[in-house]
This record gives structure tokens, C-alpha cells and sequence, in this order.
């Protein structure tokens, strides 16, 4: 087990490596500078895949935490170390296996690019600080990496440089994840002082692993943990604000489909499969803060259900092969969530793990589209890709099913997993509303992602491009990640179906920690009824997608004006920009009138006259010093003598 | 007796012998052997304090000559010194008209006495090792002989030197007269011993005695030759004064603080009075630097304000803060020399030391920039860097006694001050546009030296417990109070 602590820091080291040596060294030389992101990220994935063999076959449970005292202050240690265990594990092999497969594809994809070496130092920095947060130990730890995340999405984003529409993308992403942030700031200052103030300095850390035996103490330290619940339970939900953010929920929903300015693998590998996992990964390391509060839980698992559904109406109206997909992540995202609300962290990594390898699988499918249409994203200029590009049609296809949740690829298994936690569920308020919200989604998922394929590969292509086959390095991580989206699902089958029941539930037990209440709720069993539920909702969407789309039996343009109103919210994006825009415009900037001001009339005058006090003092002590040596003669020795003289006297 | 405790002095006295008769032999154009010769040399000091024999300590020369923890880790900094003022000397020295090989040896025996005044044991060694410091400057600063700026620098240095050392010697015959002993181990005992009662000729003399060597680390009273001297005499020597020197003239604070801090009743007198200097020394560099225009002297200025936060250390007298004095003369080491390497080299190209013509110094010449800032952050004591670390403890151990609460909160004041002229050099450097097109051209040698500067300014801000485990257990052997008193 000695090695594993040398794998995590390859793990989470061999990126940042590639940065430095691509920044310093090879930024002139396209080719080589893409290589070496490659050689990093595979060292990363090398290191990781030696982890996993021995983790998941340690016992359940399994943590092992490598750290070095990093700073410290009176009795608190702020560490800088790695956690291994099942958790780290499965999302470090996630974020690696799907990022090696994009900056393969990216090779491709970028060809030819003016910042080639720069896409992929920002590529390789952005797995640096992915793996960081995986990996952390403490929450300090977690969130440095958590804003060197934001930068670094921030700095893709914004890879157009030239583009005004990526550059204000990239801001407004990092501006709505600063919001998120600040909250998560302010949790865990608050989790911390709660921890000063009523355990003492002694019990005070950052650590997951303490703060776990702080929570799940049973004797005195419990009870005054239960005496301030409420303080803690909103620690954990403005925690919470944070993963809010980056797992882009609604109301923090709203930069991730403007995201998808940056290039089409950058959207694959951070706003679809990684990043913005981020936040459910976070929920899942400390879902030991969340158990013992039902309140909190019902928020997140509201929370999730609401994104999820309302995420999912917005993919029917967009045009952009990009922002549907943006938006089904959206909504895939509130899915998590909500297996999360109910209690099921398995579920939700199961389909976090599924959801990264299938929807990473459609972004990149949907690169080669865009690759072979000559950089075209409107549905409505493709159509009749299928015969084109056939290999990018059929992985298509299998990321779609899966997606769908259609038996037997991953996202039947996951999404099953995950509507089971929410039927069986009797803790959070209206779990049955709920489950009913995800059986829903699931039947506009169907739909709108045949809507989807039916406008791009079927019927007659409709552009001016002359679209052929993507080359092999965008091909190959296509099959590859194809592959993964099919049998990624015997990563957990549930009881019922293979003998010992979930995997992955037996491999996250150490993450559930289940306080009394809670007990039996997650035991993930195989409900028929719940699987046949979900198939025939997936089954009916993509049937009506058929009959609009397809077969063109039922006319879209009637189906609108009879919604009309309905049609153009969704046209809107429900007025959340317009919202947010409002807020700036009338609240934001009146309070800014005002700051300024008071900085300009009043701070500035008093640092003004702060600063001229210094200056003249400067100005004087200048003037002692003019180069006459006899005053400087005389000024040392007054000195010597006042000096001797007070102290003398002073005594 | 243990001649072998003096191997690093024997090393670097036979460098500067055998530099001056190399010289001799050499033609003239070939002088920069010499530059080889001398940086070999430093890193052979560096190496002979690590000599099993040397490293282990002990006294030599009938008690005269003592090797501890602290004095062997300022060994090895006088050694890192002077290498690195040899790195940055070579071209400068390469265009002087004359006197290349005496600049080498003149060095190397400054060096030497540094190196002795780490290990000093009683008075006369101690006035000694000092003078020979301090002769070879005089010599130094006015090497120059054709710039009356240089010439008017040396004699300035001389006369103000004289009489600091008139005022150490008055003061080291008022301790010999109230105790009939020069040497330290002496003074130990007698500050140690229970009937011990503090007269007032030995107290005066104490002061006295820190009074002289405030000359040599540019304290009040005594720093008024610091502005001229530091902007007339040659770059590479300005740079040797503002840290070997400074901290010759520390380590000589140290250890007499050391000997009679032993003694509670005398610490209490030295607290308030170091205290007050450091003070005055703070608010004189920190204010006198603002209006300044001239690098080398606002850098002057910037080493007085540098003296005012070691005395801050040095006045919090006790265990943590000799430590953290001990912290901040490393830091300052390669600070201050990473400053003065960029100074010697923008000058070379542009002719000038106008802080205006550091104008877009950071796109001109990045990397020059880059070590200048960071240098310029560390003085400042921005994190993370090394300066910051050793700002923080100094006013940390300040913080820890009550009765210097004041003097924290002066230095607190400072920090602020200080960044405001350090970040004016640092703007011009990066938002204005270039004055010079000319590109500074910097030898290899002088690049790696800037770079390593660097890994230790930004590495040893990021993992301070690194240079904590040098400086923490020579402060521990000094056997000074663990606890404020």
C-alpha cells in the first residue's frame, strides 16, 4: 500500500508538469506541446488505474490519507495531501480516462489553431486543478483547487480570444461562479467557527476525516454537535452554494450554456463530464455534513428536480447542436443532485460516471459534426450526416441511447438507480412529486435528444458544406468512450440482477455514513416497476420525437402556436438573463453609484491626506540628509547623546 | 586551541593572498580569472563550514574564538554573499579602467573579516575582525577614483566611521573598566552569577558598544552616511555593504546581546532601548525612501527601513526572536542581492540609476524584471514569499512581549509605507512604456543566479519550515530565554 500514496501525487502532479513544461519549454512547438498534455494526462490515468486495483479490492471502506502539515497557525494545521479511497478513486479515473480520450481528440479537433500550446498548457492546468479537488484532503485544500478550476475554465471559455461572445462567456461564467463561491467562502468560515466556538481550538480542522468524527460522534461531542444543528445545517447548505454553482442549478444555472463558446472538446471534457461534476463530487466528500439534516437535504433534493425539469424543456428549443446538449447536461446535473436529496450518494456517482462517459461521448460527437459541416452548429443547416460520417453517426447514436436511459446501455442502469432512490425516498417532502418530476424528464430526455439526431443525421442535409468522416484521432476516442457508454453500467448492476447487489454501493459505503433515520432507505434494489416506468416514458419520447421530426406526421409549427406563450418562456430562457440583468442594471449599478461616491469624496480624501502627511515627513527627513558632512556628523552624534540620554534617564 | 575551527578564514585569507599575487602575473585583459578564482573560493568557505571539525564547534585561541550555530550559519550566508557579489561584479569590475585585481583581494579579505566577526569571543577580536571589514570598504566605495561621487562616498564612509568606532571603543572601555575583563566568557559568568548587580559605567557602555555598530547595520544615530555612500560607490560594492556588512555588524549585535542578555536585569535596560532605535530607524528609511528618485539610494533608504524590522527581532530579545532575526538576514540575503544583481545589469545598458529609466523593464528584459519584483515584493513582505515569512515572525516575536506592543504596531505602519515606494518601482516596471530600447545583455552565470534566487524566495515563502530548520536551532544554542520575560 506504499504506493499508493506515490499514485496520488503522479495523480494529481503529472498535469501540472505538462503545464509548466509546455508554458516554459515547448509553447513554440505545436505538435510536441499537445503530446505532452497527452503524456501527463496518461501518466495521471497510468497512476490511477494502479490505484484502483488496489482500492477496490481492499476492503469497503478503505481511506487512506497522505498529507504534509502545509501551514500553520497556533493549534490549526492547514494540510496539503492526498485521500485515497473509493470515492477519489472512481472520480479521478473518471476525469482521467474521459480526459485522456479528449486531448486525443483534441489533437485533431484543434488542428491548425493560432494557441494550439496555449489550449493545451490551459487543458492540462484545468486537469491539475480537476484532480486537485479529487484528491484534496481538507477543505482549504479543496477550495484552491475549486478556484483554480473556475481560472482555468474561465481561460477556455474565453479561447477565442477574438470572439466578443466567448470572451463575455468566459466572464460570466466566472462572475456566477464567484457568487457560488462566495457562499461556499462563507460556509466554511461559519462551519469553522461553530467548531472554535463550541468544541474549542483543540477539535478545530479542516480535515474531511476529522470533521467525519466530528459528525458522526455518538457521545459528548455529538450532542453539542445536535445542540447547534441549525448553525451547521446552514454552514452546509451555503457549502452547498458552492457545488450550486459549479453544477450549474438553477438559479447559478445560467453560464453554462454560454459556455459552450470555448471549443467543442473543452465543453466535453469540463461542462459536460468533469467540472461541473465538481460540485455532486463535493456534495458526495461530505455528504457526512448533509445526513444528519433531512431540511438540508430537501433543498438539495428540490433543487436538483426543479433544474432537472426545467433544464430539460429549455434542449426542445435550441437550434445550436451544442446548447442542446448543454442543457441536457443541465438537466442530467439536477438528476444527480436529486439522487443526492435522496439520500443516494451511489446513485448519484453512478450516474455521474455514466453520464461523464456518454455525454462526453455526444460533445465530441457532436465536435466531429460540427469538425465536418465546417464549423457549423445550427441543427437546421445538417441533416443526412448518417451516410457522411458514418462512424460519428452510429457512436452518435449509442451516447443517445444511453443518455435516454434504454436498456441495456449505462444510462438505463444509472438513471434506474436514481429514480429508485427518489420512489422509495419517505424523508424529503413531496419524494413522490418528485420521482413523478424524473420519470417526466426522463420522457423529455428521449425526446428531445431524438429531436436531436432525427434534424442531424436523418432526412437531407441541408448546409453547404461538403461534411466528410473526422480523422482517427477523433475518431478512435469516439469508439473508445462508445464502448464505456454501453457496459459502464455493469460498473454497479443492482440487486435483483447480479447477486451481491451495487458495486459501487458496497465501494461508497465509507461516503454514506448513515445516521439512524436513515437506515435501509439506499439500499439499492432493482424495482421492476420503476424500470419499466422509465423505459416507457424513454420509449414514448422518443416516439413523439419520431412523429415530429421523423416521420413528420405531427406538425411542430401546429404544436407550437398552440403553446404559444408556453414556447416563447422557453424562447426566453424562463427570463433568468433578463432577471440577472435587471438586478445589475437597477440594484447593482445604484449601489456602485453610491460606493463611488463615498470612495471618491470621502476614502480618497482621508488616504489622500494620509499619503501627503508621509510624503512630507519624507520630504523632510530628505533634507537632513543634503551631503554636508559636518551636519551629518552632528546629527549622529545629537543622536548618540538624546538616545544615551533618554535611556539613561528613563531608567 | 583548535586552529582547524578557522579552516573557512584560512580559506578565504589565502584566496585574497593568492588573488593579489595571481594578479601579478596576469595580463590585462585576462583579470576575470581572478573573478573564477574568488568565486571558487566562496564556495569553498561555504564547504569548509561543513567540515566535520569546523561543523561540530567549539573555541579556539584561548577562548577568543567561538564556532556555534549561529555563527556557522552566517558563515555560510558571508560565503553566499560574497559569491553572488562576485557573480554580479565580473562585468562591472571587466569595465573599470583600473585596480581589477585589488577590487578581488579587497573583497575577499572583507569577506574574511565577516567570516570572523560570526565567531568573535572578546572585544579585540571583535574590534579587529570589524576594522579589517570595514578598512577594505573605505577602499571599496572609492574605487572609483575618477568620480568625485565615488572619492566623496569613501571619505564620507571614513570620517562617520571613525567616529563610530571612537564610540565602540569608548564603549568597550567603560564594560572593561566596570568588569576588568575583555573577554566574553568572562562577562558570561558575571551577568549569570546571583549576587549580579548592573552598574551604571557597564550599562553605558553596553550602549555604547551597540551604539558603534549601529554604523555598520545603518541604525540610528549612525546611518547618515548610508544615502551617499550607497549611490556614490560602485554597484557591486553598494550591494556587499547593504548585506554583508550589515550583517557582520548584526551577528555582532547578537552575540553581545547574547553574552549580557543573559542576565534578566540587562536585557530589561537593552529592551526599550533597542526598541526606540528600531523605531526611529523604521519611520526614518520608510519615510526617507518616498521622495526618492535614485535606485541605489532609495535602496539605501530601503536598507535602513530592512535594519528597523531586524532590530524589531533583535529588541524582542529572546529565543523566538533571535530566531526570527536569524530568518530575516537569510531572506534578506537573496533578496537584496537578487535587487542589486538587476540594478548592476539595467545600468550597464542604460547608463543611469533614475528609477524612471526602469521604465518597462519587465517587457524589455522579463527575466530581470521578474527577479526585480520579486525581490522588490520580498523587502515589501508581500506573501508568499521569503521576506514575508520573515517580517511575519520578527513582528511576531515582538508581538509576544507586552511592553513592545507599541513597536509592533510602528512596524505594522512601515510595512504599509514601504510597499507604496517598492510597488512605484514595480509599476513603472510594468505599466510604463520602455524609456531605453536597448536590451540589458545578461551573462549565463547571472541568469542562473537570478533564477535560484528566485526558487529560494518563492520556494522557501511556500515551505518556510524549511529555512525555520536552519535558523530555529542556532537561535536554541544561544541559551537565551525561551519565554518573553
Amino acid at each position: 500500500m506504499a504506493n499508493l500514496e506515490l499514485y496520488g501525487y503522479v495523480i494529481l502532479f503529472a498535469p501540472l508538469v505538462a503545464t509548466v513544461l509546455i508554458t516554459c519549454l515547448t509553447l513554440k512547438h505545436k505538435a510536441l506541446s499537445g503530446w505532452v498534455a497527452i503524456a501527463g494526462m496518461l501518466a495521471a490515468l497510468t497512476a490511477n488505474a494502479l490505484m484502483a486495483a488496489e482500492v477496490f479490492s481492499a476492503e469497503p471502506g478503505f481511506t487512506r490519507v497522505y498529507e504534509i502539515e502545509w501551514l500553520s497557525a497556533g493549534s490549526v494545521v492547514i494540510p496539503f495531501g492526498v485521500q485515497v479511497d473509493a470515492l477519489s478513486t472512481l472520480m479521478g479515473l473518471v476525469v482521467t480516462g474521459v480526459g485522456s480520450c479528449i486531448f486525443i481528440f483534441s489533437v485533431g479537433y484543434m488542428k491548425g489553431e493560432e494557441g494550439y500550446s496555449r489550449y493545451f498548457a490551459c487543458l492540462s492546468l484545468f486537469a491539475f486543478s480537476m484532480l486537485g479537488i479529487v484528491m484534496s484532503t481538507n477543505l482549504i485544500q479543496t477550495f484552491i483547487f475549486w478556484e483554480l478550476v473556475g481560472v482555468s475554465s474561465y481561460s477556455l471559455i474565453g479561447y477565442y480570444l477574438e470572439k466578443d461572445s466567448a470572451v463575455d462567456a468566459g466572464k460570466k461564467a466566472f462572475l456566477t461562479n464567484r457568487i457560488g463561491d462566495f457562499g461556499m467562502t462563507w460556509g466554511i468560515i461559519l462551519l469553522f467557527y461553530t467548531i472554535v466556538d463550541t468544541l474549542g481550538w483543540d477539535r478545530a480542522s479542516f480535515s474531511f476525516e476529522d470533521l467525519r468524527l466530528l459528525y458522526e460522534d455518538t457521545g459528548a461531542v455529538g450532542a453539542i454537535m445536535a445542540e447547534h444543528a441549525g448553525t451547521l445545517a446552514l454552514a452546509t447548505l451555503l457549502i452547498f452554494t458552492g457545488a450550486v454553482a459549479k453544477s450549474a442549478q438553477v438559479p447559478l444555472h445560467v453560464w453554462l450554456p454560454d459556455a459552450m463558446e470555448g471549443p467543442t472538446p473543452v465543453s466535453a471534457l469540463m461542462h459536460a463530464a468533469t467540472m461541473v461534476a465538481a460540485g455532486v463530487f463535493l456534495v458526495c466528500r461530505l455528504f457526512f455534513m448533509f445526513a444528519p439534516y433531512p431540511e438540508a437535504l430537501a433543498v438539495v433534493a428540490w433543487m436538483g428536480g426543479i433544474t432537472a425539469f426545467l433544464a430539460a424543456a429549455l434542449a426542445f428549443v435550441q437550434h445550436d447542436i451544442k446548447k442542446v446538449l448543454a442543457y441536457s447536461t443541465l438537466s442530467q446535473l439536477g438528476y444527480m443532485v436529486l439522487a443526492l436529496g435522496m439520500g443516494s450518494p451511489p446513485a448519484a456517482m453512478f450516474h455521474l460516471t455514466t453520464h461523464a462517459c456518454f455525454k462526453a461521448l455526444l460533445f465530441l460527437g457532436s465536435g466531429s459534426v460540427i469538425m465536418g459541416c465546417h464549423h457549423e452548429q445550427d441543427m437546421r443547416k445538417m441533416g443526412g450526416l448518417r451516410k457522411k460520417m458514418p462512424v460519428t453517426f452510429w457512436t452518435f447514436v449509442i451516447g443517445t441511447i444511453a443518455l435516454a436511459g434504454i436498456f441495456p446501455a449505462s444510462g438505463f442502469w444509472s438513471k434506474d438507480a436514481i429514480l429508485g432512490s427518489a420512489s422509495i425516498n419517505h424523508t424529503v417532502p413531496g419524494a413522490t412529486f418528485l420521482y413523478g418530476v424524473g420519470v417526466l424528464v426522463a420522457f423529455m430526455t428521449a425526446a428531445y435528444m431524438g429531436r436531436c439526431v432525427l434534424l442531424t443525421f436523418f432526412g437531407k442535409y441541408r448546409g453547404h458544406a461538403h461534411p466528410k468522416e473526422s480523422p482517427a484521432t477523433m475518431t478512435g476516442p469516439l469508439v473508445l468512450l462508445a464502448v464505456a457508454s454501453l457496459f459502464a453500467g455493469a460498473l454497479s448492476l443492482p440487486k435483483g440482477i447480479s447477486a451481491e447487489g451495487g458495486w459501487l454501493e458496497r465501494a461508497l459505503v465509507g461516503v454514506q455514513a448513515a445516521p439512524s433515520w436513515f437506515a435501509g432507505v439506499h439500499e439499492e434494489q432493482f424495482h421492476l416497476s420503476v424500470a419499466i416506468g422509465g423505459t416507457v416514458a424513454a420509449l414514448l419520447g422518443l416516439f413523439v420525437a419520431y412523429m415530429f421530426y421523423g416521420s413528420r406526421k405531427w406538425s411542430i409549427d401546429g404544436f407550437v402556436s398552440k403553446v404559444g406563450p408556453l414556447h416563447h418562456l422557453l424562447e426566453k430562457k424562463y427570463y433568468f438573463d433578463e432577471f440577472y440583468l435587471w438586478i445589475v442594471r437597477e440594484v447593482q449599478q445604484r449601489v456602485a453609484v453610491l460606493s463611488n461616491f463615498i470612495e471618491v469624496h470621502i476614502l480618497r480624501w482621508i488616504v489622500d491626506t494620509i499619503a501627503a502627511i508621509h510624503r512630507w515627513f519624507g520630504g523632510q527627513i530628505r533634507l537632513l540628509l543634503d551631503g554636508h558632512l559636518h551636519r551629518y556628523i552632528t546629527l549622529a552624534l545629537l543622536g548618540v547623546v538624546v538616545i544615551l540620554t533618554a535611556v539613561l534617564v528613563g531608567n | 586551541m583548535n586552529p582547524i575551527l578557522l579552516l573557512p578564514e584560512f580559506v578565504a585569507v589565502a584566496a585574497a593572498l593568492g588573488v593579489m599575487l595571481y594578479d601579478l602575473w596576469l595580463p590585462k585583459d585576462r583579470k576575470a580569472v581572478l573573478c573564477t578564482v574568488s568565486m571558487v573560493a566562496c564556495v569553498a568557505v561555504f564547504a569548509a563550514t561543513f567540515v566535520p571539525a569546523v561543523a561540530d564547534g567549539g573555541t579556539a585561541f584561548g577562548g577568543s574564538y567561538l564556532v556555534d550555530g549561529m555563527a556557522l550559519l552566517l558563515k555560510r550566508l558571508f560565503a553566499i554573499t560574497a559569491l553572488l557579489v562576485f557573480v554580479m561584479s565580473r562585468d562591472y569590475v571587466e569595465d573599470l579602467p583600473r585596480g581589477r585585481g585589488e577590487y578581488y583581494t579587497l573583497c575577499l579579505l572583507a569577506t574574511s573579516g565577516m567570516l570572523i566577526c560570526a565567531s568573535v569571543n572578546d572585544f579585540m577580536s571583535l574590534f579587529v575582525a570589524l576594522e579589517v571589514v570595514t578598512v577594505s570598504f573605505f577602499v571599496l566605495v572609492a574605487f572609483k577614483r575618477d568620480s568625485t561621487k565615488s572619492v566623496e562616498a569613501g571619505l564620507k564612509m571614513l570620517v562617520i566611521g571613525s567616529i563610530s568606532a571612537a564610540l565602540l571603543l569608548y564603549g568597550i572601555a567603560f564594560i572593561y573598566g566596570a568588569t576588568g575583563s575583555v573577554f566574553f566568557a568572562d562577562y558570561r559568568a558575571l551577568v549569570e552569577a546571583p549576587d549580579f548587580v548592573l552598574s551604571t559605567e557597564l550599562l553605558v557602555g553596553i550602549l555604547l558598544v551597540f551604539l558603534g555598530l549601529g554604523f555598520k547595520t545603518s541604525a540610528v544615530p549612525m546611518h547618515v552616511w548610508v544615502p551617499d555612500v550607497y549611490e556614490g560607490a560602485p554597484t557591486p560594492i553598494t550591494a556587499f555593504l547593504s548585506v554583508g556588512s550589515k550583517l557582520a555588524g548584526f551577528v555582532l549585535m547578537l552575540r553581545i546581546l547574547e553574552v549580557f542578555g543573559r542576565s534578566g536585569v540587562v536585557a530589561d535596560e537593552l529592551t526599550p532601548f533597542l526598541a526606540l532605535i528600531a523605531a526611529l530607524t523604521l519611520f526614518y528609511g520608510n519615510l526617507g525612501a518616498i521622495p526618492q528618485t535614485n535606485i541605489k539610494r532609495l535602496m539605501g533608504y530601503s536598507s535602513i527601513g530592512q535594519c528597523g524590522y531586524i532590530l524589531l527581532g533583535v529588541a524582542a530579545a529572546w529565543e523566538t526572536g533571535i530566531s526570527a532575526t536569524l530568518f530575516y538576514m537569510t531572506a534578506y540575503v537573496f533578496t537584496n542581492l537578487a535587487v542589486f544583481t538587476v540594478i548592476v545589469y539595467v545600468a550597464r545598458s542604460t547608463k543611469s540609476h533614475e528609477i524612471d529609466d526602469y521604465s518597462g523593464l519587465a517587457r524589455r528584459h522579463p527575466l530581470l524584471g521578474a527577479a526585480m519584483t520579486i525581490g522588490l515584493l520580498s523587502l515589501a513582505g508581500v506573501p508568499p514569499i521569503l521576506g514575508f515569512v520573515g517580517k511575519f515572525l520578527a513582528i511576531g516575536a515582538a508581538f509576544a512581549r507586552p511592553e513592545l506592543q507599541w513597536l509592533v504596531v510602528c512596524g505594522l505602519i512601515n510595512v504599509v509605507v514601504s510597499m507604496y515606494y517598492y510597488l512605484c518601482v514595480i509599476k513603472r516596471m510594468w505599466i510604463k512604456d520602455a524609456r531605453h530600447p536597448a536590451d540589458p545583455a545578461v551573462p549565463r552565470r547571472v541568469k542562473i543566479a537570478l533564477v535560484v534566487s528566485m526558487i529560494v524566495l518563492i520556494g522557501g515563502g511556500l515551505a518556510p519550515q524549511l529555512v525555520e530548520k536552519m535558523t530555529a536551532p542556532a537561535a536554541a544554542q544561544l541559551g537565551l530565554s525561551k519565554t518573553p520575560r
